[in-house]
């Protein structure tokens, strides 16, 4: 489904701001058919980074980004993810029923089919009275299940998740768990990007954790935490094991 | 084709609902009306005074329009965030580019489409209160290619905008260079006719520099076809072929312009 194969990414040095900055270094994980993949790791660990070039918003300066068997993410790849931004704005006159029906379109699907997804979104995400309404009237939380909706409404058979849980209620929260667990059932790969690791162990069962642009650890949770198991911790939780793995890094 | 028309429907509709974008439209209406008010102070040109107004009026408009809400619609989808989500589509930059453009010009039109047919309305009801000799020529179907030729200044101008936007971040300096470009388009012909009164003592590289600048910065008074909506000879000089060339060569500027547009933000990492 998707592959990292050694890949570098450097930002370069802009005028009157930050240096150049190493954001990849040359890291390979793979995530397969069905398969849900945590990606964690601090701020500034390379998330965003390695999502932007599976979305093919950037290209690696070294290495490659095997997305669904295409050497290069391409608009045609897209057609087959659904992205959730860790942001979710939309330009914002916008009501959520174009911003469905422009996805829906921009997928090539039948106006009728695209009415029929929607409903079924709308009704699961419950935002469906807020159909009319324009996105800028939503609350965040609100936006989030808009994006939600607009990441799923062509079927997609890779999701690639950045923080879906941000701005969201325990309720929402507990919703959208429901959802992704619902997907898995479907068979989706999911990407899972998150701080917030509970939710990471909740959904997932392999993590690949990223530190200043190193991966430091690319397998499941359940071995992970078997290694961070120690005679005064006999039960690691993934917030422990991730702790100790990234306190341990040495560059 | 058809994710630029869904691209370029929701930019469309974006804007239309765009407070800011009713309220420049209705001052511009405003300022249109209020020529009645002052077509007192213009004697035996009252005619000419009229059309000039209104078509300054939509001119400044749409410069308005493109410095202040075109300008600004791109960098927002940037500084938003609001392009990874339309990217998060099976667009293409290019598909991007070309939605977006699309959108903006069609918002464009119809703005303007509202200040010309006010504008029209506006000239017929004043002709017929004045004497001829003040108002002797007014044809509407010169009227009509003089508003396709102040379009196509102003759909120049949204290419440009759309160029330094793909090679540049950020409003503000977009809309200073955006500026800047308008300013050199209409000094350039200036300064070129005044090397060439001294071509006899100045070297003619200057001249052949100037001219290449020309290119890029294409001298849009062969647009300003003012004239010809009140005078016969003009009229007449309009049926000739000569008149037609500066929309050809200003379609082919356009569409270079927004092919380097697409290149560049083809190449471009969005961050």
């Amino acid at each position: 489904m998707l592959q990292f194969i050694s890949v570098h990414k450097t930002y370069p040095k802009q005028i009157n701001r930050s240096p150049a900055h190493h954001a990849l270094k040359g890291i390979s994980f793979t995530l397969k058919k069905k398969q849900t993949l945590g990606l964690i790791g601090q701020n500034g660990a390379g998330k965003s980074t390695s999502i932007r070039l599976i979305m093919g918003y950037m290209r690696a300066d070294k290495g490659q980004v095997i997305v669904l068997q295409h050497k290069e993410p391409s608009p045609a790849t897209r057609r087959h993810i659904g992205y959730l931004p860790e942001t979710s704005t939309f330009p914002p006159n916008l009501t959520c029923m174009e911003l469905l029906r422009f996805a829906g379109r921009c997928c090539n699907m039948p106006a009728k089919l695209i009415a029929e997804r929607s409903e079924t979104l709308l009704a699961r995400l419950g935002i469906d009275d807020a159909r009319n309404r324009r996105l800028s009237e939503y609350s965040k939380g609100m936006q989030q299940r808009a994006s939600f909706a607009a990441a799923l409404i062509h079927d997609p058979e890779l999701l690639i998740l950045d923080e879906p849980m941000s701005g969201l209620d325990p309720i929402g929260r507990a919703e959208i768990i429901t959802l992704i667990h619902d997907l898995r059932e479907q068979g989706k790969s999911i990407l899972f990007c998150s701080h917030l690791l509970d939710d990471v162990e909740r959904i997932t069962d392999d993590v690949a954790i990223l530190h200043q642009g190193n991966l430091l650890y690319d397998g499941s949770i359940a071995d992970l935490c078997a290694q961070q198991t120690t005679q005064e911790n006999k039960h690691a939780s993934l917030q422990d094991a991730f702790v100790s793995v990234v306190q341990g890094y040495q560059p | 084709m058809s994710r630029i028309r869904a691209l370029a429907y929701i930019t469309f509709l974006n804007g239309l609902r765009r407070n800011a974008v009713w309220g420049l439209c209705l001052f511009a209406l405003i300022f249109e009306i209020s020529g009645i008010f002052f077509m007192d102070f213009f004697g035996r040109d009252l005619g000419r005074a009229i059309s000039d107004f209104q078509f300054s009026i939509m001119w400044t408009a749409g410069m308005l329009f493109i410095l202040f809400y075109a300008v600004q619609a791109l960098a927002w989808d940037d500084d938003h965030r609001s392009i990874d989500s339309i990217l998060a589509r099976p667009i293409s930059r290019t598909e991007y580019v070309l939605g977006s453009m699309a959108g903006l010009s069609l918002l464009l039109l119809c703005f303007e489409l509202l200040l010309a047919v006010l504008a029209i309305g506006e000239i017929l009801w004043i002709r017929p209160e004045i004497k001829a000799v003040y108002f002797p020529v007014f044809s509407i179907g010169h009227f009509i290619v003089t508003w396709f030729a102040l379009q196509a200044i102003l759909i120049a101008h949204l290419a440009i905008v759309m160029l330094i936007s793909s090679a540049i971040r950020g409003a503000f300096p977009v809309m200073l260079i955006t500026l800047a470009y308008s300013l050199i388009c209409s000094g350039l012909p200036v300064v070129r006719e005044s090397v060439r009164q001294q071509a006899e003592t100045a070297a003619h590289g200057l001249d052949h520099i100037l001219q290449g600048m020309s290119m890029f910065f294409p001298d849009f008074g062969v647009l300003d076809l003012k004239d010809s909506v009140l005078s016969m000879e003009s009229i007449a000089s309009m049926i000739g072929m000569s008149v037609w060339i500066p929309f050809g060569l200003i379609s082919v500027y356009v569409a270079v312009i927004l092919l380097l547009s697409c290149m560049i933000y083809e190449r471009r990492d969005i961050l």
